[in-house]
This record gives structure tokens, C-alpha cells and sequence, in this order.
């Protein structure tokens, strides 16, 4: 080793300096720094989660209220319904066994009340019968002729079985679905040939459930399919679609073409005059 | 009064962190106390080290607290093989020569310089503090490769690496920083070592 090298690592290895008191305040001033982010990376983080805490439970708050609010209109409805019923003296068709009972269930009857008005049936009122309108899972499989026997006798009423328990844990967009397929099914059994049109039917069937659907297709759409169902080298047959033919389109005194090539014909008519009067 | 805080701060290092690995553990925790004892215990060592590279004073401080800084953050990266010790230095090392990049103080002069022989009393006891003003008073790049080669024990090939210059040019920076070191510990010997 070089000696001038070996005097310098000697000397120099572990040669200390003792920084200044201003380089140790920058160094705790940046540890604070460290420190204040971190507390304040902290906060932020514990703010944010309360605010979401909050806001969830104040949503979750306000929506059990507003399902409250309708249990209670629900409930001011039936029995209303139940106190026009016993000033005629009818035996109450919304009967409800318990006074506190499930919502879900005196909005059943409630809906089986307006059921049986769409299909246009008055029950005799002074021979009221107990009338059980039961959903099964698949309530939407009415078939024709269960519906047929039963308008065709009024005296009859719907009469399916009722699973009570099931029924209970139904929410309300399967209620929904559950009583508004069998009024679409009456509406079609009403028309007599027609037959009734169930949730099935239209999943197994695509045709049916275009034709049941079906609205008249958009200029737009129209277009769209003849491209679509374009074979090669074919062009596109626009008064398949509904517009003018071209031909007429261009032969059109008032129309853009026409006119503008009259324009254009002036225009070098005039020119062609300037230059011969020159 | 010196000697005496720093007996108290070392006992207080060792009786908290009995090995370098738990300080470091401590360090990768981001423990406030162990962060402090750090700073205290090797401030000074590294303070040593920045002053070697950087001629200006000031610079060096900011550069060691940068560093220090930068130490706690990258803790976790020390894989525990080794001195964690050795593992700062390193990066303080790197810090310095990243400032003197960034200030364009690293300068490289392609200078073919030929040692003189050893003319200076090698039995001459010099002060650490007079061998660290020659060191900083030589132009940036032979300090540099002075300070890596001669101190830190990095050879031409890796000091032609990290500085991005060739082994040629490594060994003749050096060469001339020694030419220069012997001439003025000899000037140094002449008037009687007073730098």
C-alpha cells in the first residue's frame, strides 16, 4: 500500500466531526415534519373512514325510516280497507290474522284486491266469499285453462296455494314480478284465442318474446340491420329502407344538386360573356 | 463535556439496542428514540465521511442530515448481512457523489501524472484535521477518487463504474492526487506542520 495512502486511511477512517447545532435542528425539525405527516396522513385516514361510517349509517338510517314510513301507510290502508268493509258488512277479505304482522303480507292481499278490479270481476256484495290468493315460487306459470275456469265462473276464485313462510322472506321486487305476470297473463287471456304468456314462455321462445315486445324499428335500426345482413359485393338498397331513389333525388328541380350545377353553369356562361366582350 | 455526552448516548444505545441489527429493526419500525440515538452515535462519523468528499462545510451537513434521513426511510431494505454500519456509509457515499454530480463539480482531467518518490518523513505525525484540509483542498475529482480509493478500499474497476470513467482514468486521477498530497505534506514538514 501506498504510504501516503495508509497515512490518510489511518488518520482519515474514523475521523469525526461534530456537526453543528443548526445541521442538528434541520435534522429534528425534518423528523418533526416526518412525524406531523404521519399524524396527519392518520387523521385524514381516520377522518375519511368516519365520514363513510357516517354517511353508510345515516343512509342505512334513513332507508330502514323510509321503509318504516311505508309499513305505516301500508298499514293505515288496510285498515281503512277493513273499516269500508265492515260498514257494508262484508266479511273483510284482508284478513290479517296478526295485527303486527308481516307488511309484506297484507300488501299481498292488498294487491290481490286490485288483482281481482283488473280483471274486471265484482264479487257479489252480499255473498262475500273468503278469498286466498296464494303465490307459489313460480306463480308465473299460470296456465290457460286454470284461468279460463276461473273467470269463466265468478263465483270461483283464484284460488292457489298459499306458503305463508315463503312468502314472508319474499322481498318486494319478487312481489312485484310475482303479481304483475299473472295480471299480464289475464290481459291476454281476456283476448280469447290469445294464449297466456308466461315468464317461461317468453325465456324459451325468443320469437314470442320479440313479438310481445316488439316496437317499430327506427330509421336508424333499419339502417343498421341492412348493413349488417350486407353480403359481399352487394349494395346497400335505400328505397328497401324507405328513402327516395337517388335518381329521383338528383332529378329534383329544388334540390341541392340540381341547383348547384345550374349555379356553376351561370357562373361560367357569365365569365364566358366578360371574355368575349373583351 | 464532548467525551461525556457521547459515554452517555453510546450507554444509552447499548443498553437499549444491545446489537447493531436491533437498532436497525428499530430503525425499520420508525421508532422516534432509536432514530434520535442513531443521529447522536454517528452523526459525528458521518459528518467525517461527507466532509472527505464535499470541500464546503455547510453542504456536508446538509448532505449528512439528507442522509440520515434517507437512512430511516430505506431501513428496510438492509437485508441483515453485514454492518449495518457499513450498509449507511455506503449510501452516504452514494449521497455525496450524487451532490457532486448535481452541483457539476465532478470534474475529470485526462492528465498522465508521474509519482514523486516518497520524499516526505513518513515518521512526521500529522493531525487528522490537517490531513482533512489537504484532502478538501484538492480539486473535486482527484479528492474523489482519492477518498474512495485510498480510504474506502473501492478499486479502479469499481470506482471506473459508480463514476462512469474508465480504469485509466480512474488510476490517473488518483495518481495525480497523491502527487499533489505528497507535495504539500512535505511543504507541511518544511514549516513545521502548520497547514
Amino acid at each position: 500500500m501506498d504510504p501516503i495512502d495508509k497515512l490518510f486511511l489511518e488518520k482519515l477512517k474514523n475521523h469525526e466531526v461534530q456537526p453543528s447545532e443548526k445541521a442538528t435542528r434541520l435534522f429534528l425539525s425534518k423528523m418533526q415534519m416526518k412525524e406531523d405527516k404521519k399524524k396527519l396522513h392518520f387523521w385524514w385516514t381516520m377522518s375519511l373512514a368516519a365520514s363513510l361510517f357516517i354517511v353508510g349509517f345515516g343512509g342505512f338510517y334513513l332507508s330502514k325510516n323510509q321503509n318504516l314510513v311505508e309499513i305505516f301507510q301500508n298499514k293505515q290502508f288496510v285498515e281503512a280497507t277493513a273499516r269500508q268493509f265492515d260498514k257494508v258488512g262484508e266479511e273483510n277479505p284482508l284478513i290479517i290474522e296478526k295485527k303486527q304482522g308481516n307488511v309484506l303480507e297484507s300488501l299481498k292481499h292488498t294487491k290481490e284486491n286490485v288483482f281481482t278490479k283488473s280483471i274486471g270481476k265484482n264479487y257479489p256484495s252480499q255473498t262475500p266469499k273468503k278469498q286466498e290468493l296464494v303465490i307459489t315460487e313460480k306463480s308465473s306459470q299460470f296456465t290457460k285453462n286454470q284461468l279460463v275456469n276461473q273467470i269463466g265462473e265468478p263465483e270461483q276464485i283464484v284460488k292457489i296455494e298459499e306458503k305463508s313462510q315463503t312468502i314472508s322472506t319474499i322481498d318486494t321486487k319478487q312481489e312485484t314480478i310475482i303479481f304483475l305476470t299473472p295480471m299480464l297473463a289475464m290481459n291476454r287471456i281476456n283476448d280469447s284465442q290469445q294464449k297466456a304468456l308466461t315468464v317461461k314462455d317468453l325465456q324459451s321462445n325468443s320469437e314470442s318474446k320479440e313479438e310481445y315486445f316488439s316496437e317499430e324499428k327506427s330509421l336508424f335500426a333499419r339502417v343498421i340491420d341492412e348493413v349488417k345482413n350486407l353480403k359481399k359485393g352487394e349494395k346497400v338498397d335505400f328505397n328497401k329502407l324507405g328513402f327516395k331513389p337517388i335518381e329521383d333525388l338528383a332529378l329534383n328541380q329544388g334540390g341541392f344538386i340540381v341547383s348547384e350545377s345550374h349555379q356553376i353553369k351561370e357562373k361560367l356562361n357569365w365569365i364566358k360573356s366578360r371574355l368575349n366582350n373583351n | 463535556m464532548h467525551l461525556y455526552s457521547e459515554t452517555i448516548y453510546m450507554t444509552k444505545f447499548l443498553s437499549i439496542f444491545e446489537t447493531e441489527y436491533d437498532l436497525a429493526e428499530a430503525l425499520i419500525k420508525r421508532d422516534p428514540t432509536a432514530q434520535r440515538i442513531f443521529y447522536d452515535t454517528f452523526s459525528g462519523k458521518f459528518l467525517g465521511i461527507c466532509c472527505r468528499y464535499i470541500g464546503d462545510r455547510m453542504a456536508a451537513e446538509d448532505i449528512m442530515v439528507e442522509c440520515m434521513v434517507k437512512i430511516f426511510e430505506k431501513a428496510n431494505q438492509f437485508g441483515f448481512k453485514g454492518s449495518f454500519e457499513g450498509w449507511a456509509k455506503k449510501l452516504l457515499v452514494n449521497e455525496a457523489l450524487t451532490y457532486l454530480r448535481s452541483k457539476k463539480m465532478f470534474e475529470v482531467t485526462i492528465e498522465e501524472m508521474h509519482e514523486l518518490p516518497n520524499s516526505y518523513s513518513q515518521n512526521m505525525d500529522f493531525e487528522s484535521e490537517d490531513l482533512l484540509k489537504l484532502i478538501q483542498a484538492l480539486p473535486n475529482g482527484y479528492r474523489t477518487i482519492f477518498n474512495l480509493y485510498a480510504i474506502e478500499g473501492y478499486n479502479h474497476k469499481e470506482i471506473g463504474k459508480l463514476l462512469g470513467i474508465s480504469e485509466g482514468t480512474s488510476k490517473s486521477q488518483l495518481s495525480r492526487a497523491r502527487v499533489i498530497l505528497q507535495g504539500q505534506l512535505k511543504k507541511n514538514e518544511k514549516y513545521g506542520c502548520s497547514i
